[in-house]
């Protein structure tokens, strides 16, 4: 933002501050050249000259402010339109009563000037002047005709007499100066007063032009030294034939009073033309000046008008493009303040505001900053967690869902968010009965807490175990803001307990049962050994078949209790990177030998990612079940076709897994056992464990997989899903193999 | 003020200026005062340059009417003694200015011619025998032989000019700008001997 009044501006300020100063005195001095002669009169017209160049200057300066405020104005520059009119407002206010005043000064002028010249005076001066002429006439008559008589004293006499006879004439007559000349202007003899000057005066060329022609000359003057006087010259008749023609001069003093008067008249009619003539021209002059200062105020105002309206409207339109950065989103102007006016408070509170407004954006932005953090780190933690977690509002729309809710309530948690649980009812059954599971709870308003644990059927028809915690969120606004609710499906772990109880069962079942069974059979067999011959033979059969019957169903019993143990303790697993595809080809590879009663048929997807596995585990579940589709063909004459594929997952949900599929061709699942097909000692078989699938199970679960048995049109289908290792982790894991 | 603007304005200024300090060539009038110098001559008098010069002053209509009117007329008359130099400008050895004031007298209506230097005053009836003692310079002694470079061509300036700063303000400005308020003619230029 360009600062208030900028270093260019000031310059040009000084600049014109100093030549208002200089044209001021060059008028001043221009005004005072008419009174003052002697002081300004010999600078008169460099004075015009200054003044013309002043203003010139001046005018340059205002045509530079015109065109850029015309191309600001074409440009559409803000601020320029009010510049504009202040500018208008400005000149008209400095030069409308600046033209007035010229105006009535121009006529009042020419006026005045006129009312000095009056025809009654200058007749008056006209008059007193004639009369003074009339005067001098006369005196110059009488001296001529005293000069003319004093010359017949002259004729004809010596040089020597006439020096004696000036003398005495001069003094007799009371006369300046008597002096007799020759026609050719050389002095015979001369008599001067005291004070006058010793060397004798000597006729003009006029003079002695009119004397040699017979005519008197007369001559008023006026000197310092004598004051007024008259000249005579006179010839001296007749002309001499024997000596020179003479010519006498004589000065007679003109009385001092009326000599002064006669000045003064001369003095004053002459000061009166010479006005008179000069008339016009003072008019011009002084009409000069006028105008030059008139041109001197109005371009001064008009360059004040410009200077002024540029810094009046300078904070409005630093303000005006600090709104516009402000509403731009840039809180970083700030506007230079200066001056101690309204305009600077205006400005200032703009900073000020401007100011309050970017700490409580820098505020804002850091709140939600921690609220973004808060949001994610809560995000994270939701989704990691292994319960699922939603928030419900007051309305009862889904506020915050995580994905393992998803998961368990087999929905995508998109559609979720933002409705009613109630809305996203209809399609999705396991909602459905979630929704009717808390409903009563989330009724009831005198409970800020409560728990529960209910059972769903999931899409393919197995119960799930929700265990359900719900919570009343307070917030400020709202006493009850709804609800959270965190829920897990707990139908693994109450498995995992149940199997876990069985294997405690099993273990030690197989302890209580293993150790009495090998004295039983060994009694038996030690019976059968001592007794067989001695016994009649008919005794000896029924020993016979019983003990081989005890031998034989203790054996059935070892081997029962070794099932058993192999369930409860399992040895830990081996996990490394695995190949499904190839382990399913090695499995297969062992019963290619059994035609006619076995077929297994492989349907792989080639370059399926690894899991993370133990081959020997992934091993027995494959025989496992392939041996449970041999075990459950009724007719051992036909062939079993048991078909084996692979495929990744396509669901969002399990998009990380890769699908096991084994089906065969055999009559299916009892329905009855669908639900607790995995459960230890559950099977159909006469002479199974009822622990095959149950290990199965078990293995799939400790590898982070699931299983999940369905009977289809013509056979069983067991669908196992296996977590695969990325390709990173992968490579981790080979680092560390 | 940007470098152009003050070119501008300087180009301006000597416009104006040009046009105050030449006016004659745009007022022109066909009624002009004028001095010819006829002769203007130096004989070396007691190793005294003295000069004699007779120049013919006629004065314009205009002049005539301010002298009739009281204005007092300055007229100098401006003698320049200088040795001509090839290739430079002349170099002025002695500049003097006689300077005469003419004025009309009412009250005996008579001319009056002033030497401004000597304070002499004359008298004539007529302008005419006033213009004609004003030309006329005889034995005016110039400048001694001493003063002068024996060996050096020396030559002498005779020029008449009006005072018009001594005219009364008001006539200045159109002294200024017309040309019948200027006292044309040819300097004259002789060689000393």
């Amino acid at each position: 933002m360009a600062p208030a009044i900028s270093i260019k501006h000031r310059g040009d300020l000084l600049f014109m501050v100093v030549l208002f100063l200089i044209l001021l005195g060059s008028l001043f001095a221009l005004a005072g050249s008419h009174n003052n002669i002697e002081r300004f009169g010999d600078f008169y017209i460099w004075l015009l000259g200054l003044n013309a160049v002043g203003l010139l200057i001046i005018l340059g300066r205002i045509s530079i402010l015109t065109w850029g405020l015309i191309s600001r104005l074409r440009r559409g520059v803000e601020g320029t339109r009010l510049t504009l009119k202040v500018l208008v407002m400005f000149i008209l206010v400095s030069l409308l009563p600046v033209a007035i005043v010229y105006a009535f000064s121009q006529n009042f002028l020419r006026n005045a000037i006129d009312s000095w010249f009056d025809t009654p005076v200058e007749a008056a001066l006209n008059n007193a002047l004639n009369l003074s002429r009339d005067a001098l006439n006369l005196q110059i008559l009488t001296a001529q005709r005293i000069t003319s008589n004093l010359s017949q004293s002259f004729y004809d006499i010596s040089s020597d007499a006439a020096v004696l006879l000036t003398d005495e004439l001069r003094q007799e007559w009371d006369l300046l100066e008597l002096t007799l000349l020759t026609t050719g202007n050389e002095v015979i003899a001369s008599s001067t007063a005291e004070y006058m000057n010793l060397k004798p005066s000597h006729a003009n060329n006029e003079g002695i032009l009119q004397v040699r022609q017979g005519v008197t000359y007369a001559e008023f003057n006026i000197d310092d030294q004598t004051g007024a006087h008259i000249i005579i010259v006179v010839p001296v008749f007749p002309f001499s034939a024997v000596t020179q023609n003479r010519m006498l001069l004589a000065i007679f003093p003109y009385s001092n009073r009326i000599g002064t008067l006669a000045e003064d008249v001369q003095n004053s009619f002459s000061g009166y033309r010479k006005l008179e003539f000069l008339r016009n021209s003072l008019k011009w002059t002084y009409s000069l000046t006028l105008t030059l200062v008139l041109l001197f105020t109005a371009l001064m105002s008009v360059w004040l008008a410009f200077y002024l309206s540029r810094r009046l409207i300078l904070p409005i339109q630093n303000l005006a493009k600090g709104t516009r950065a402000v509403a731009g989103g840039d809180l970083s102007t700030r506007l230079p303040s200066s001056g101690r006016d309204e305009l600077s408070f205006l400005v200032s509170s703009f900073n000020q505001m401007i100011q309050h407004l970017a700490t409580a954006r820098t505020k804002a932005q850091s709140d939600q900053l921690l609220i973004e953090n808060q949001r994610a780190y809560l995000s994270t933690v939701l989704e990691h967690i292994s319960s699922g977690v939603i928030a419900l509002n007051a309305a009862g729309e889904v506020r915050t869902v995580n994905t393992k809710a998803g998961e368990i309530l087999e929905v995508d948690t998109a559609r979720l968010l933002h409705r009613s649980l109630r809305d996203c009812c209809e399609n999705n059954p396991l909602v459905d009965q979630f929704h009717s599971a808390i409903t009563p709870h989330i009724a009831k308003t005198n409970t800020s807490e409560w728990h529960d644990q209910f059972e769903i059927i999931d899409s393919q028809g197995k119960h799930k175990l929700i265990r359900c915690r719900g919570a009343q969120l307070i917030e400020k606004i709202e006493v009850n803001s709804g609800w959270v609710l965190v829920f897990e499906d707990v139908t693994a772990m109450i498995r995992a307990q149940r199997e876990a109880a069985w294997g405690e069962v099993a273990q030690r079942l197989a302890h209580e049962i293993k150790n009495p069974l090998t004295p039983i059979q060994l009694s038996a067999e030690r019976l059968r050994h001592k007794l067989l011959d001695k016994m009649p033979p008919e005794d000896a059969k029924v020993l016979e078949r019983s003990t081989h019957t005890i031998v034989q169903q203790v054996e059935g019993m070892k081997s029962m209790v070794r099932a058993f143990a192999d369930y409860a303790s399992t040895p830990a697993a081996a996990f490394t990177p695995l190949s499904l595809n190839q382990l399913i080809d090695e499995v297969a590879d062992l019963y290619t030998g059994m035609q006619g009663i076995l077929k297994i048929r492989l349907v792989l997807t080639p370059d399926l990612p690894y899991i993370s596995a133990d081959a020997n585990r992934i091993r027995q579940v494959l025989h496992n079940v392939i041996k449970n589709a041999l075990e459950s063909r009724k007719d051992t004459r036909r062939e079993v076709t048991v078909t084996v594929s692979t495929r990744r997952c396509n669901k969002p949900s399990t998009s990380h897994q890769i699908l096991l599929t084994i089906e065969d061709d055999g009559p299916g699942f009892p329905d009855d056992l669908l639900d607790k097909l995995f459960e230890p000692y559950v099977t159909s078989k006469a002479k199974g464990s009822g622990l095959g699938l149950a290990i199965v199970k078990k293995i799939i679960e400790e590898h982070g997989g699931n299983i999940h048995a369905y009977n289809k049109e013509g056979g069983a289908c067991l669908e196992i899903r296996l977590p695969f290792v990325k390709k990173q982790t992968m490579d981790l894991q080979g680092d560390t193999v | 003020m940007c470098l152009r603007s003050r070119r501008h304005s300087f180009i301006l200024a000597s416009c104006f200026w040009a046009l105050l300090t030449s006016p004659a060539c745009l007022w022109a009038n066909s009624d002009i005062a004028k001095a010819i110098i006829t002769k203007a001559q130096t004989r070396l008098v007691n190793d005294v340059y003295l000069l004699d010069a007779i120049t013919t002053l006629s004065l314009s209509e205009s002049m005539l009417n301010a002298l009739d009117n009281g204005i007092s007329l300055t007229v100098s008359a401006n003698i320049k003694i200088i040795r001509p130099r090839m290739l430079w400008f002349d170099n002025i050895v002695k500049d003097i200015s006689k300077q005469y004031e003419l004025k009309y007298y009412d009250l005996s209506e008579r001319y009056i011619l002033t030497d401004l230097k000597t304070g002499e005053k004359k008298q004539f009836r007529t302008h005419t025998s006033a213009l004609t003692a004003l030309g006329d310079i005889q034995d005016y002694p110039l400048i001694s032989l001493g003063a002068l470079d024996k060996n050096a061509r020396y030559a002498g300036e005779l020029s008449y000019s009006l005072h018009i700063n001594k005219l009364p303000t008001p006539l200045r400005l159109k002294a200024y700008l017309f040309k019948d308020w200027h006292l044309t003619g040819e300097t004259y230029r002789w060689r000393l001997q």
